[in-house]
């Protein structure tokens, strides 16, 4: 029995620094799939207009989850999204417009600390975010 | 991974101050108390640099803690190799540091610093002619002396009587040791105690300067280059016992003072045929600096002269610049981040009224206005924009760059050390940081650049030695 549970701790041990480094990243295998609702489950309207934006923005997060930087290639990307939300927020409802802005200041904390003072954090934030509006937008639908 | 928290930041000063003063025994200060810098940042100064305000530090002197040390800068960007004229003080002019301790917006002392030049060879191009090695050394042709003189209400006292100034550092070939010879231009004050360093220096300030570049690129790609990295600036240095400084001459009674700096020059500039100047008419101020960077992002384009005209004791004519800023605005507009509520009473405390506990401000603990002086009469304290320094917290240990902010209230706002970082903490203040509730994302704001390119001397006058290499060569 000693000998199992010292080959458990072992097995443990040797798989921390593997799934330490791997963080809550898309190459973890043991991390659940990502799903994202179809386009056309977002209600119509302005919900249905974002849905491009705030999806690509769900693959983005679940991509970018714990990583200590983000490809220069990101930050325009992000920006693109961002300028889609705000082509169709002010056609929103007041609690997605909220939602939205949300998104937005979330984007924009990413887009504002880079290099060095970028901290995975922010792209969790951004996905609590992006969720919430998602949740609201396919809500009723 | 969790989310980031929202911190309290009054919780986190008060904290951070009780902590500071009791492990200090510092807790007789009195009733509460358990207790961009500014580069050519207006049209028409910076078309003359050299009454051209960069940056002032206020600091309890790290190695003699009875004393606090006060350090202006002027004639910002100097390339070290700008012969041969290099970087002279101008003459017939008032280089000021001034000292409210009481709080009424008025100066109670005014240290200034008036400088003559002279030449032994106006028949060469040089600034040396050979080696120099001290600085009466015969081969050093161009040479600038100072008086200093401590203004009070109750009359002036001649500090200091032609003082040498250190040259610029024209290259090590001229200056083999260049440190030994500036540092002979450090000047011991006999009345008072104290002493005055004037001379080049590196510039102490660190940042990026590409925040003009539509906030550093529109999506902070241009950020982490010390702009100032390699340039000089002229320096002045004082050191003087806290004493000398504080209200009544207490400074246990009375540990917090402000402090600012102004360049005045000759009203009237008259240009003779020759190119012969005579100026005349008396002196008029045209620079001006306490907190960093208010005149650079903070008072707008069409008012920046005349902020550098105003006394501290006229600033309520720009609080509504201070209460509605501009940089969280524009931050909105380019990064979609909401600016704080309006008005700003967390800015108005910490830029000009200094944090305390009775009616400053939001923060409402202790820290650095003179209010905390308990000689103050608080109905003749006066809002306005000033570096304040409480004088009674010791110098870190562990200093920290984001003084106040990052839990070291030995440091920035609470004065200003020449290794703060005065552009993040200023950054993230103005978006919020100090008040409750802010997004926790806004504690990590910075332009990338956390320390000076040299680092600073350990001793007086503390500021590092100028820069001798080409810029473009860095």
């Amino acid at each position: 029995m000693k000998a199992r549970a010292f080959a458990v701790s072992l097995t443990i041990a040797a798989l921390a620094p593997a799934s330490l480094l791997a963080g809550c990243g898309a190459d973890n295998p043991a991390r659940p799939k990502l799903t994202l609702p179809a386009a056309d489950s977002f209600r119509a309207g302005a919900c249905r207009d974002a849905a491009d934006p705030i999806l690509a923005l769900g693959r983005l997060t679940y991509d970018r989850a714990g990583r200590k930087t983000l490809p220069a290639g990101d930050y325009p990307f992000l920006v693109e999204q961002g300028e889609k939300l705000l082509a169709v927020r002010d056609r929103a409802d007041a609690t997605v417009q909220e939602r939205m802005n949300d998104v937005l200041a979330a984007i924009g904390f990413v887009r504002i600390r880079t290099g060095k003072t970028y901290d995975p954090r922010l792209m969790t934030d951004l996905e609590t975010a992006r969720a919430a509006l998602q949740t609201e937008c396919v809500r009723q639908a | 991974m969790k989310a980031f928290r929202r911190p309290d930041r009054r919780r986190v000063i008060a904290a951070a101050f009780a902590v500071a003063v009791t492990g200090a025994g510092l807790t007789a200060l009195g009733p509460g108390i358990g207790s961009a810098s500014s580069h050519r940042e207006a049209p028409l100064v910076a078309g003359e640099p050299r009454l051209d305000n960069t940056d002032v530090y206020a600091f309890v002197s790290p190695d003699a803690t009875d004393s606090v040390t006060l350090v202006a800068n002027w004639v910002p960007l100097q390339e070290p190799n700008g012969g041969p004229n290099f970087y002279a003080w101008a003459t017939n002019t008032a280089y000021d540091i001034n000292i409210d301790s009481d709080g009424d917006a008025k100066p109670d002392i005014t240290y200034r610093w008036t400088f003559k030049d002279r030449y032994r060879d106006r028949n060469t191009f040089l600034y040396n002619t050979d080696v120099v090695t001290s600085l009466d050394d015969k081969d050093l042709n161009f040479r600038q002396f100072y008086d200093l003189e401590k203004i009070t209400p109750s009359g002036t006292t001649k500090l200091l009587n032609d003082a040498p100034a250190a040259p610029s550092f024209t290259g090590p070939a001229s200056f083999p040791n260049y440190g030994a010879v500036a540092d002979a231009a450090i000047t011991p004050i006999s009345k008072g105690g104290g002493k005055s360093f004037v001379g080049q220096a590196d510039d102490p300030f660190f940042l990026d300067l590409r925040v003009f570049d539509l906030f550093y690129g529109k999506n902070f790609s241009e950020v982490g280059q010390d702009t100032v990295s390699g340039y000089n600036v002229n320096t002045i240095v004082l050191q003087v016992p806290k004493k000398e400084v504080a209200l009544k001459g207490d400074a246990t009674r009375n540990p917090v003072i402000g402090v600012w700096s102004t360049t005045s020059r000759q009203r009237i500039d008259v240009v003779l045929p020759d190119n012969t100047r005579l100026q005349s008419g008396g002196f008029q101020q045209v620079s001006r600096l306490g907190m960093p960077l208010v005149n650079e992002v903070v008072i707008p384009v069409g008012r920046k002269d005349e902020f550098n005209a105003t006394k501290p004791q006229d600033d309520a004519k720009f609080l509504d610049f201070v209460r509605k800023p501009e940089v969280p605005k524009r931050i909105q507009d380019i990064y979609w981040i909401p600016q704080p509520k309006t008005p700003r009473d967390d800015l108005v405390e910490v830029f000009l009224n200094g944090v305390c506990a009775n009616k400053c401000g939001p923060l409402a603990v202790d820290l650095n206005s003179q209010k905390i002086n308990k000689d103050v009469d608080p109905n003749n304290f006066k809002s306005s924009e000033q570096l304040r320094l409480n004088m009674s917290i010791p110098p870190s240990a562990n200093p920290n760059r984001l003084g106040v902010v990052g839990k070291d209230l030995a440091g920035f706002p609470n004065g200003r050390r020449l290794a703060d970082d005065a552009l993040d903490v200023t950054l993230q203040a103005a978006e919020g940081v100090l008040l409750p509730g802010h997004p926790a994302a806004v504690d990590g704001l910075g332009d990338g650049v956390d320390a000076n390119n040299v680092p600073f001397r350990q001793m007086f006058p503390y500021v590092a030695l100028p820069n001798t290499k080409a810029v473009n060569q860095s």
